[in-house]
């Protein structure tokens, strides 16, 4: 039986050929064999993280915000210079219970800067 | 000398048949005295030889006897005198003592009872402070949920407030100035 | 009754809301993958260290834990409390610092667990300094030898195997043969002799009722105000089972960095090995031999290495430590036990059958050794003690004869006689540990034959009654001896009121 490889070298090698252009579907289905194969079709969600830190690494970085009302294209831009990426995907969620501000989350990194976060962090505060 | 005795009392018997008249008169018998006198001597002389010695003997013993029968009564005499001497000392001795232990077990009990009031106002005072803290953590507690009821009171107006007024405009305000603080 | 300040509440408050002005930052964030026995096993964070602290938001609030496992995919984190509220999902953050914990003298009278928080009811402990768990040892250039007695009180182990004030000196045996009992009398000794040493219990895995029970003791003999107590109970886990000694450690290390001298006991390492051997087993680190993990030597050197006398540049502190190692059936070549062994400075063995045979404390003769010997013994115990330790093993040696009593010589008997004597001697009730003068005068009563038509059932009576006779008499001297610096007999008048107080006393005791 082969050694296990590790989540880290599918992700970099996915990450590689996506930087490269080659068809996404194309490595996801060599990636989806592998885990059907390995029987780690558990890992897939964590297997997707791992590409996006692997693709952050490269320079693309892949950014979910979440805000209460729809972001303007400066905002947009003010976000992509806060995270400093090269190159920004950014996945735009609406959400009204958040109630106002703004969430950004990449594989590594996050700033939750809503109201609804500082109304937790407030009830925190409850001894 | 049993001879000249005996030939003695031959002339005698011989003599007094010529003197037998005059005591004849008086009825004495110079042979039979003389005889009489002879076994008188001859039983003297075996009472002394044989009786006497051992009877004095007999006789000194016993008062040896009694003798020492009294010494000894005298000793024992002494010895309960100087018996009732140590025991009159003892007896000083032991009241000397029962004194002391009666003054010891007094001293005692004082004592004991000093520390049993002292034990008694211990607890009484730590009674008291247990007390003191029982209120202190009341009223500790009471803070702390009016405290917490306070702050979800707070959160809970916010979101309704906010989430009724917030308008897109005001949000892009609080969301540049989020991301200009945010390092 | 105090009325509860609006104004107080108000502030309270303010407070809570001054800090939700604080803006929030770009914060590095993994996530729990799988949770269970007490192991969170963590993806991303790919920049954390060895050992730094990692918070876990649940929604029961923050659990700490710490990451032991860097491997490619995901960390090893051991949680610091119940896993119970933590599940998969749940976000995790670097705090950006190692494990610390807080030391300094207002420790000293509490009880508290690994992570410095208080287990006696008593109020949070507020310190000014927080020293990390994992800390290096001194190196070479910063100690000096060990010269320094620490007193005991128990009369073997100062006349015979004595410890100094920066040994290691390990106490080993089977269970219920008076380790811990040794320990606590050396305790009760730094209190009774005011010494200044401060205490730091640390019981790993212990029974809460034992812990209870010692602590209640403690306080009983007023040596509580000098004692740190870090406990942990067997069902605590295993994360703080394995950071006990380690935080002890550290908060006695307080005092000896600032000129002071401590005293570590550590009870027992036995347990400790075995939690941190569950625990290795459980982040899938390979078992070798007892199933133990490569390091588990690693594990008490570490430890026992921080134990040091340090030079008089950096203060001339010192720490000692008396960790307490349990055999299974005396025996001490199993693998910890001469682990242990191999690292300290010394071991004090005990020994089932001497226990049974109600010779107790049950130290063995033959066994136990102090490595640091006669450089740690005040000059008064050194005098008397060389007769001590010659009479006993001349008493081994012929000890297999004791029972042909009428067929020896009288030189033998008389050798056989004194043994029985000098062990009578040592024998030597809980919780009375004894002084440098009362340990001198006794020894040197026996050993120097004034005792010699005391039967040896009677050595105890005689030997209270020579101390009670001498305190009440030459209380001055007895006093002057106690300092140690002088050799037994070098003062003539004081040897000979010794001599004269022990043939009286032994007059009354002739069998």
């Amino acid at each position: 039986m082969a050694q296990k490889i590790s989540r880290r070298k599918i992700a970099n090698y996915i990450a590689d050929g996506i930087v490269r252009g080659d068809e996404i579907s194309t490595l996801l289905n060599q990636a989806a064999a592998y885990l059907i194969e390995s029987r780690r079709t558990r890992e897939a969600d964590l297997l997707v993280r791992t590409i996006e830190d692997a693709l952050e690494v490269r320079g693309t970085t892949i950014a979910t915000a979440v805000s209460a009302h729809a972001l303007s294209g400066d905002l947009k831009q003010a976000i992509a210079r806060l995270i400093g990426a090269k190159r920004l995907e950014l996945r735009e969620v609406v959400d009204p219970l958040v109630l106002g501000g703004v969430s950004v989350k990449t594989p590594s990194l996050q700033l939750d800067a809503t109201i609804k976060h500082k109304l937790t962090v407030l009830r925190e505060a409850k001894q | 000398m049993k001879d000249s005795a005996l030939l003695f009392f031959a002339n005698a018997s011989e003599a007094a048949t010529k003197d037998s008249d005059m005591f004849a008169s008086i009825g004495i018998d110079w042979k039979v005295l003389l005889l009489n006198i002879v076994a008188f001597l001859i039983l003297l002389w075996l009472l002394k030889r044989f009786v006497y010695p051992p009877l004095v003997k007999m006789l000194d013993a016993r008062e040896k006897d009694i003798e020492s029968a009294r010494q000894a009564a005298m000793e024992s005499e002494k010895h309960a005198e100087t018996a009732k001497a140590e025991i009159d000392k003892l007896l000083k001795e032991a009241r000397g003592e029962a004194a002391d232990i009666v003054a010891t077990a007094k001293a005692e009990a004082t004592d004991a009872l000093e520390k049993a009031t002292e034990k008694s106002k211990a607890q009484a005072d730590h009674m008291v402070a247990q007390a003191h803290d029982t209120i202190e953590k009341e009223v500790l507690a009471a803070r702390k949920t009016l405290h917490n009821e306070t702050i979800d009171l707070v959160a809970l107006a916010t979101e309704k407030v906010v989430g009724a007024s917030l308008t897109a405009k005001l949000d892009t305000a609080v969301v540049v100035e989020a991301l200009k603080e945010a390092k | 009754m105090a009325d509860i300040a609006v104004t107080e509440l108000s502030q309270g408050l303010r407070d809570a809301i001054a800090k939700l002005e604080t803006s929030e930052s770009l914060e590095k964030v993994g996530i729990v993958t799988r949770v269970g026995d007490g192991v969170a096993w963590v993806h991303g964070l790919s920049s954390a260290g060895y050992n730094e602290v990692l918070e876990i938001e649940t929604k029961n609030g923050i659990i700490e834990a710490f990451a032991l496992n860097l491997m490619e995919d995901e960390i090893g984190a051991v949680l610091l409390g119940s896993d119970q509220y933590v599940a998969a999902g749940d976000k995790v953050k670097l705090k950006g610092t190692v494990l610390t914990v807080p030391v300094g003298p207002e420790l000293l009278g509490r009880v508290v667990n690994p992570l410095g928080e208080p287990l006696d009811g008593g109020p949070a402990i507020a310190t000014k300094l927080y020293n990390p768990v994992e800390r290096d040892a001194i190196g070479v250039m910063g100690r000096k030898s060990v010269h320094e007695p620490l007193m005991t009180g128990i009369v073997a182990i100062d006349a015979m195997f004595p410890i100094g004030r920066g040994q290691r000196e390990l106490i080993i045996g089977d269970r219920q043969t008076g380790k811990t009992a040794i320990a606590v009398d050396t305790m009760i000794n730094q209190a009774r002799q005011k010494t200044g040493v401060v205490n730091v219990y640390v019981a790993i895995g212990q029974k809460l009722s034992k812990i209870a029970r010692l602590v209640e003791r403690l306080k009983q003999e007023g040596v509580m105000e000098q004692t740190i107590i870090v406990a942990t109970s067997p069902s605590d886990p295993a994360s703080l089972l394995y950071l006990a000694p380690y935080a002890g450690t550290a908060m006695g290390e307080y005092f000896r960095d600032n000129k002071g001298h401590a005293l570590m006991i550590y009870d027992d390492l036995s347990k400790h090995a075995v939690a941190y051997r569950q625990m290795s087993l459980l982040l899938r680190r390979p078992p070798g031999r007892e199933a133990f993990p490569g390091d588990v030597f690693y594990l008490h050197s570490r430890l026992l290495e921080r134990s040091a006398k340090l030079s008089d540049e950096l203060g001339g502190g010192s720490l000692t430590a008396l960790p307490i190692v349990e055999t299974q059936a005396g025996d001490i070549s199993a693998y910890i036990p001469t682990n242990v062994i191999s690292i300290t400075d010394g071991q004090i063995f005990m020994e089932t059958d001497l226990f049974y045979q109600g010779i107790r404390p049950a130290i063995s003769a033959g066994l136990s050794v102090s490595r640091v010997g006669g450089a740690a013994q005040t000059k008064m115990v050194k005098s008397v003690s060389g007769h001590l330790k010659l009479g006993l093993s001349q008493f081994r040696e012929l000890a297999s004869f004791a029972q042909f009593g009428s067929d020896l010589d009288e030189a033998t008997k008389g050798q056989i006689e004194r043994g029985q004597r000098l062990t009578e001697l040592l024998k030597q009730p809980q919780y009375q540990p004894m002084s440098v003068w009362e340990q001198a005068v006794s020894i040197s009563a026996v050993s120097d034959g004034l005792f010699d038509k005391v039967p040896a059932s009677k050595i105890k009576d005689a030997q209270a009654a020579l101390l009670t006779k001498l305190w009440a008499d030459r209380k001055e001297d007895m006093r002057t001896l106690n300092k140690g610096d002088q050799k037994m007999g070098q003062d003539e008048k004081v040897a000979s009121a010794i001599r004269k107080a022990a043939e009286s006393v032994a007059k009354g005791f002739e069998g």
